[in-house]
């Protein structure tokens, strides 16, 4: 049987995790393929309509990520981040979207490593979950 | 108009090729939709690598430009410029895909990432189509340059931009200039001293006219972008003007003795400072904190703080003088009042409250009252008539006579005293002690008549016959019989009624104070009632009306607890200082009266006061300055100031090695850390250059010079447990130190560095290392494990790894080369400045390599250690490429800002407002007009927090509109 | 504390006492006009209709089970712009409660506002009400204030899904409350102040000062029970039915994007729908594509992206009125599907819409220190 292997989309900021995206390669850090990240400017500006386009799209799963509380490059992005996706899972887990298929993290500019280590703990629970079932059935 | 895309892959050498196989990649493009040409070449970025794209551009019409290479955040501007040199809208045309960073670099397996990179590349083909034009605006730039932080950095990055004829403000939050550096004595390798190469620049910065120094200020709020920020600076109030000569009369005079910062403590200063002697600015600097609790709480308003810290000099009619500015009586209050200041004093969060009452008393006992003199009272004519001699009518009394007034006390007994005679056991208030104390007070020209009593003998109307234009009652209405005094109107507790903002009685010109005391202990409320009433009445002869007393604000007292804070060394376990041993020893003993303290006991009580307020306000400073520069209520002011460029200059802090208790840091007195050193080395430091140890008894005291010392490399730094990183600048001090050892103590001083490795890395030091060693210096490769006393002698144990054995050597002195870390309030000062710090914990710079002062926030940039550990050459070199990147920005005099921002679309906007109360920066404004909101364009920095929350997407980012990022998803997941 | 004031009701005709209850308001100089719903002169359907002329209000009728438009939106209107006059807002709770989440976004103001609600008996979806009232709409209403007040169980209740399952009934934040329930309502019903700006305006009626009716209370609070009990019952029953993406999709398989749903939804207020733009007008190759990619896809597209977008937008603001249900062409029982999302976005922000003006919105505002269990990749239970 062939392995499934999910396709997680990443919204990250410029700042912070595109920024330790960057380091992860620059220091030759290793993750899986799975992920295919979007640059954004700011967590703040991930509109939720985008991960429910995502997920409706075929995405396994999303990961958003940006700075860490207080070192917002735009100062308070994040907070506001962190309530839209408190909205979004708390739709999506009523029509049967595991948790583990939308994850909001902070990552730093310098969290090369957590980085890699991020999307390897990601990619293996979505990859636990199988796949998500926008990409089998039919989405009206 | 079809789109024709171009799309280019890029071997990147082989840092891509050897992961992504990029001719399929090509291949595989060159399949999708719009793309007319799909290439792949070894370094798109080079010369030929661009001109493969113009070419292309001008030669297949191509409308649109994908790149898949590097990280966006590397060369996107390249391919722009590129684009835009052929004659497209770089921001429309192009668009970047990361196949290094995020594909070949990061993923192991070849298939995967040729997938990957077809996958992201497909998302780019989708994306790209949808960008659309977009021009950068473009804003003057205001060619002045903050620099924050006035150490060497700071002050070469200012002078630099002042001698290229910008104007730079050079802020500072200490009272001085000069930072770190002019702290050191000498300076590796070449050992001229710090202070003869930092001094000259700190007096250019001070005379340099295009240099507007704000020293002892702020940095509060930076608003703005590039090219032209607001910053709002606080500049803290120094209560000393400019005209300031720096004679150095203040400090001679003044009580608070406090650990000088400068010298780490090593050395004492008073509250009246200025740090070193060749500071700059010049002027003298007060330190202020709230008003210490122990006057806050006393209900007289007296300057505890004050009167102690004389008393620890000595200075008991100095003493005597402020205490009874507030008490009339300070022998007698030092011996009856409940001393609610002691209740307070925060002294007892070390061990036990200051005994502010006994010094009081020990003060007041070490004055003769008999000859002490009288100060020159300016008489004026009106006449007071004060009826009883209590507490509150002798305080009325004296403090109008002071004022200049004829007073004349009426007394029914033989005696002054009222309340205070009663029911006191001699003991403990002996009446020889109240005698002199009121005698001093009628020597100021009270006049008394006694056997004179109130109601029978002299009533209001006599008083004011005989021409008395200002009444005081002290009286107890209730005890004596029932006087009706015609006019006068009594509560129903049968007490006067007075007014509780004037003290009036219902007579006009008839004052009294309230509640009338009946214990002794009471007299320091009714002390603080009588200093009203005064006020009251000195307002109604002067003015006639007491209008202004109501209408006067109470001056209100800081609330605030912003204190001096504990020292650190003092946090330790309690113990019971044997000044208050003494004093418990002579309280128990009940058969004799407490003798109270002798002066030994006395200062070295005093000398426990930890000067909660700083300056304790005694104001003996004000009549010392001959200049009149002081101004005690000097207040703290803000400043907004324009500038176009921030250079962040703002150093680093030593390591405070004290949690190391393995190395005994504050529990043993002869070991230092190198602050410590180079303030011991240093000529104004405490022992004037002389490298001695430290006195076990007195940390204040310096000794004899040590015939042995060890120098322990790599404190904290190179530590897993506190900072991974190299401090960079250690193994060389610690060689200067060696040096200085053998220099000054002696070349049979015997000296032991305990080194990891040896960092000697730059111009000269390596040929330093050299020299010391060939001085003699023992070199030890291990860390040091742990020091301990042995038979007064300092033991450190260490690893020798060369010889693969345990070595102990015991020496006189141990100086620890502690880690120079981040400033412990670097996150707050990220913030205000928009700028990221690093894993390390100093700030971020654009690129560790070739932006090395640029930061994320455009127009902020960084010299010096704040950005990690560096040496002088390092700093200063850094600190004239900020001023260049400063300097450069102020000479184009206009600067583009990308035109990623946000964009309302009027005719969608139902203004809401939501976008108004999310945007970061008040970037958005509300056009009644139109009843929409609108961006302000300067302002805006394109975070997307109002169009995240736009449900209609009135609210866009251009570049980052739903369609562009609609395309990029549904092109990674069904291309 | 609220007063309560009596009026009179003869001969049971509870709408005839209410007509004169309103025209004693607009004849009180308190007022401009009202805002009512009353029987259109032409045809006898229930509208929405502004009143200036207090002898026009004998068509009003607010007690009729129809339930055309959620006139929130027509408060908005009316307020949005200040138009120097005092307008009295007779509205539903459900229409207060919308109307006070659009004042929130600025589309509306209850200066120059007079709220006036009556206890709500609910409301027959069009299509139910039209063949209803057909031959005589007043004796309709007659029928139908029995029917509820009374409990005369008919074999057919007719009445709204959203209706039958509004914990509201009573409004929290009308500033004049017409007492239906618990009330001797074919002798007496009492008017109640809500705000000190009703009872300004009650105060000058010269009506008679009475005691809250003792009833009132109790019944109201068993109404709000029963309600409440079958509200859940129909969250469970939806949360099954939409517990998966298959499941919503067959839930939804009748919508055919006319998006009428949102057009009648008060607490959508966008000018343009996000959905009606360029956004969502893909080009012919990509629907192929999509077909390709899964071998075959629905047209139109975006449905449920469509109702997922919209749930994010107005969950939290939702007041369950239910005119999506009422404006659906195709029956789909969309009130149910919102309301159970609403609720759990409410309740995890602890939010309830309508409730106060100065309360805001949650996406609007933040905390530095909050839902720390969105964030992270450990996992959390349930």
């Amino acid at each position: 049987m062939e392995t499934f292997e999910p396709t997680i989309v990443g919204f990250f900021c410029n700042w912070c995790t595109y920024t330790a995206a960057d380091l992860a390669g620059t220091s030759r850090l290793s993750y899986p393929p799975n992920i295919k990240i979007i640059r954004m400017m700011c967590t703040g500006m991930v509109d939720p309509k985008y991960i429910i386009k995502a997920l409706l799209e075929g995405a396994d799963g999303v990961l958003i990520s940006g700075c860490h509380p207080g070192d917002c490059h735009y100062i308070n992005g994040n907070y506001k981040a962190r309530r839209r996706v408190k909205l979004l899972k708390t739709i999506l887990d009523q029509f049967g979207f595991e948790e583990e298929r939308v994850r909001l993290t902070w990552i730093g500019a310098s969290d090369g490593i957590q980085l890699s280590e991020t999307i390897n703990q990601v990619v293996e629970q979505v990859k636990a979950l199988g796949p998500v079932e926008t990409k089998t059935g039919m989405v009206i | 108009m079809s789109e024709r895309i171009g799309f280019y892959i890029c071997h990147c050498g082989i840092n891509i090729a050897y992961r992504v196989r990029v001719k399929e990649v090509a291949e595989y493009v060159a399949t999708l939709p719009n793309v007319v040409i799909s290439r792949d070449y070894l370094f798109m970025c080079s010369d030929p690598g661009q001109e493969l794209i113009e070419k292309d551009i001008r030669a297949h019409g191509l409308t649109r430009v994908i790149v898949a290479s590097c990280s966006p955040r590397m060369h996107e501007k390249t391919f722009r410029t590129a684009c835009e040199r052929a004659g497209l809208n770089p921001y429309r045309a192009f668009h970047m895909v990361s196949v290094r960073e995020q594909v070949s670099w990061v993923t192991e397996n070849e298939d995967a990432a040729t997938q990957k990179a077809k996958i992201l590349a497909g998302a780019g083909v989708a994306r790209v189509i949808h960008q659309q034009d977009l021009t950068p605006a473009t804003f003057p730039v205001c060619t002045n340059t903050l620099v924050v932080g006035g150490g060497i950095a700071g002050m070469q990055a200012s002078l630099d931009i002042a001698s290229a004829g910008f104007k730079a403000y050079l802020v500072e939050r200490q009272p001085t200039i000069g930072g770190h550096m002019l702290q050191y004595d000498k300076t590796f390798p070449t050992l001229d001293c710090a202070a003869c190469i930092g001094t000259p620049k700190m007096v250019s910065v001070g005379q340099e006219p295009n240099i507007e120094l704000l020293s002892y200020s702020e940095v509060e709020e930076v608003n703005g972008f590039i090219g032209n920020f607001q910053v709002t600076i606080r500049k803290k109030a120094r209560f000393i003007k400019d005209n300031c000569t720096g004679c150095g009369e203040c400090e001679k005079v003044c009580p608070v003795v406090i650990p000088n910062e400068w010298d780490v403590g090593t050395k004492l200063r008073k509250a009246v400072y200025r740090p070193f002697p060749q500071a700059v600015p010049i002027t003298y600097c007060i330190e202020k904190y709230d008003q210490a609790p122990c006057i806050r709480t006393c209900p007289a308003g007296t300057n505890v703080q004050g009167y102690v810290g004389l008393i620890r000099l000595g200075r008991y009619e100095d003493a005597i003088r402020l205490i009874m500015q507030k008490i009339p009586l300070p022998g007698t209050l030092g011996r009856i009042c409940p001393a609610p200041c002691e209740k307070v004093c925060r002294r007892k969060k070390v061990d036990i409250p200051v005994a502010i009452r006994e010094l009081k008393r020990f003060a007041a006992d070490q004055v003769d009252f008999s000859s002490f003199p009288v100060p020159e009272i300016k008489d004026c004519p009106e006449k007071i008539a004060v009826v009883g001699s209590g507490p509150s009518g002798l305080s009325v009394a004296y403090y109008l006579r002071l004022k200049g007034y004829q007073v004349t006390i009426f007394e029914e007994l033989d005696v002054l005293g009222g309340i205070l005679r009663a029911d006191t056991p001699d003991s403990r208030l002996p009446s020889s002690v109240l005698d002199n104390e009121i005698n001093y007070l009628l020597r100021h020209g009270i006049h008394v008549k006694t056997g004179t009593a109130f109601g029978s003998d002299i009533d209001i109307d006599d008083l004011q016959q005989q021409g008395f234009s200002g009444i005081f009652l002290d009286i107890d209405t209730r005890k004596s019989a029932p006087t009706q005094i015609p006019g006068l109107k009594l509560t129903k507790k049968n007490l006067l009624q007075v007014d509780p903002k004037t003290f009036q009685t219902s007579l006009p010109g008839v004052f009294a104070a309230g509640n009338p005391i009946t214990k002794p202990a009471a007299a320091i409320k009714a002390i603080k009632s009588a200093h009203k009433a005064v006020e009251a009445i000195h307002c109604y002869i002067q003015n006639d009306t007491l209008e202004n007393i109501e209408k006067k604000p109470g001056k209100k007292k800081p609330s605030g607890t912003n204190w001096k804070p504990l020292p650190p060394e003092l946090k330790k376990a309690p113990e019971i200082p044997t000044s208050r041993l003494a004093l418990d020893k002579k309280t128990k003993n009940f058969d004799e009266a407490n003798p109270g303290f002798d002066e030994t006991e006395a200062r070295k009580e005093a000398s426990r006061c930890l000067n909660c307020g700083g300056c304790c306000e005694c104001k003996l400073c004000v009549e010392a300055c001959e200049a009149k520069a002081i101004d005690h209520d000097m207040p703290e002011e803000k400043e907004i100031i324009n500038v176009g460029s921030i250079i962040v200059a703002t150093g680093f802090d030593p390591l405070d090695p004290s949690p190391m208790t393995q190395y005994g840091y504050g529990r043993l007195a002869n070991v230092f850390t190198n602050l410590e050193f180079e303030r011991l080395s240093n000529a104004t430091g405490p022992t004037g250059g002389k490298l001695l140890k430290r006195d076990v008894k007195n940390p204040l005291n310096f000794t004899d010079p040590p015939k042995s010392a060890a120098i322990l490399h790599c404190i904290g730094s190179r530590d897993i447990n506190y900072h991974e990183y190299c401090s960079r600048t250690c193994c060389m001090y610690a060689l200067k130190y060696a040096h200085l050892l053998k220099d000054k103590c002696g070349h049979d001083t015997q000296v032991y560095n305990f080194y990891i490795d040896m960092r000697c890395f730059g111009k000269g030091y390596e040929e330093f290392y050299k020299r010391v060693q060939n001085e003699g210096v023992k070199m030890i490769r291990g860390k040091a494990a742990r020091i301990e006393e042995k038979e007064g002698m300092l033991c450190v144990t260490a690893e020798d790894t060369l010889s693969d054995s345990m070595v102990e050597i015991s020496v006189d002195m141990v100086i620890l080369c502690t880690a120079m870390e981040p400033r412990s309030d670097i996150a707050q000062v990220a913030r205000t400045f928009g700028i990221a710090t690093g894993g390390d914990g100093f700030f971020l710079e654009e690129h560790p390599k070739l932006e090395p002062v640029s930061t994320a926030s455009s127009g902020v940039f960084l010299a010096g250690a704040c950005q990690g550990p560096k040496d002088i050459p390092d700093t200063v070199a850094q600190a004239k490429g900020a001023a260049s990147e400063a300097m450069a920005l102020s000479a184009t005099g206009k600067v583009s800002v990308a035109p990623m921002i946000s964009y309302i679309d009027p005719d969608i906007c139902i203004g809401c407002r939501m976008c108004i109360e999310l945007c970061p920066y008040s970037a958005i404004e509300f056009n009644e007009r139109t009843q929409t909101s609108e961006i302000n364009e300067a302002v805006c920095k394109g975070c997307g927090s109002c169009s995240a929350h736009c449900p209609s997407g009135a609210a866009k980012v251009k570049h980052f509109t739903d369609k562009q990022i609609f395309s990029e998803i549904t092109g990674l997941l069904a291309g | 504390m609220s007063t309560f004031f009596k009026l009179e009701v003869k001969d049971t005709d509870l709408l005839s006492c209410i007509q004169s209850f309103l025209q004693s308001l607009l004849s009180s100089g308190k007022m401009d006009a009202l805002l009512v719903p009353g029987h259109l002169p032409m045809n006898n359907n229930v509208m929405p209709t502004l009143i200036s002329d207090p002898e026009h209000l004998n068509h009003a009728d607010p007690l009729a089970p129809s339930f055309p438009v959620n006139a929130a939106k027509i408060a908005s209107r009316l307020t949005r712009q200040p138009s120097g006059q005092t307008i009295g807002l007779v509205l539903r709770p459900c229409e207060i409660r919308a109307f006070v989440e659009l004042i929130k976004l600025k589309q509306g103001t209850l200066d120059d506002i007079v709220l006036i609600s009556l206890d709500c008996l609910g409301a027959y979806t069009n299509k139910d009400y039209a063949a209803f009232s057909k031959d005589d709409p007043i004796g309709a209403t007659k029928a139908f204030v029995e029917h509820v007040l009374d409990q005369k169980q008919s074999e057919k209740d007719l009445m709204a899904p959203a209706c039958r399952v509004c914990e509201y009934p009573v409004s929290g934040q009308a500033d004049i409350r017409i007492g239906l329930y618990g009330m001797e309502w074919k002798n007496q019903i009492a008017v109640e102040t809500g705000t000190t700006k009703g009872e300004d305006v009650l105060e000058a009626l010269s009506l008679e000062k009475i005691t809250e009716p003792s009833a009132r209370k109790q019944v109201v609070e068993k109404l709000i029970s029963e309600r409440i009990s079958l509200r859940d019952k129909m969250f469970e029953e939806t949360s099954q039915a939409t517990s998966s993406i298959e499941k919503l999709s067959s839930y939804l398989s009748r919508c055919v994007n006319c998006y009428n749903c949102r057009v009648a939804c008060p607490v959508c207020y966008c000018r343009e729908c996000v959905f009606v733009t360029d956004v969502f007008d893909h080009d012919p190759y990509q629907y192929l594509k999509w077909a390709r990619h899964k071998g075959e896809i629905k047209m139109p597209t975006d449905t449920i992206f469509f109702h997922l977008t919209r749930m994010a937008h107005i969950g939290l603001t939702c007041v369950g009125c239910g005119q999506c249900s009422n404006a659906c062409p195709n029956d789909i029982p969309l009130m149910e599907l919102f309301r159970t999302t609403a609720h759990n976005v409410q309740k995890a922000f602890e939010y309830e819409p309508g409730r106060q003006v100065e309360e805001p919105i949650p996406l609007s505002v933040f905390e530095v220190e909050e839902y720390e269990d969105v964030v992270g990749i450990a996992r959390h239970s349930g």
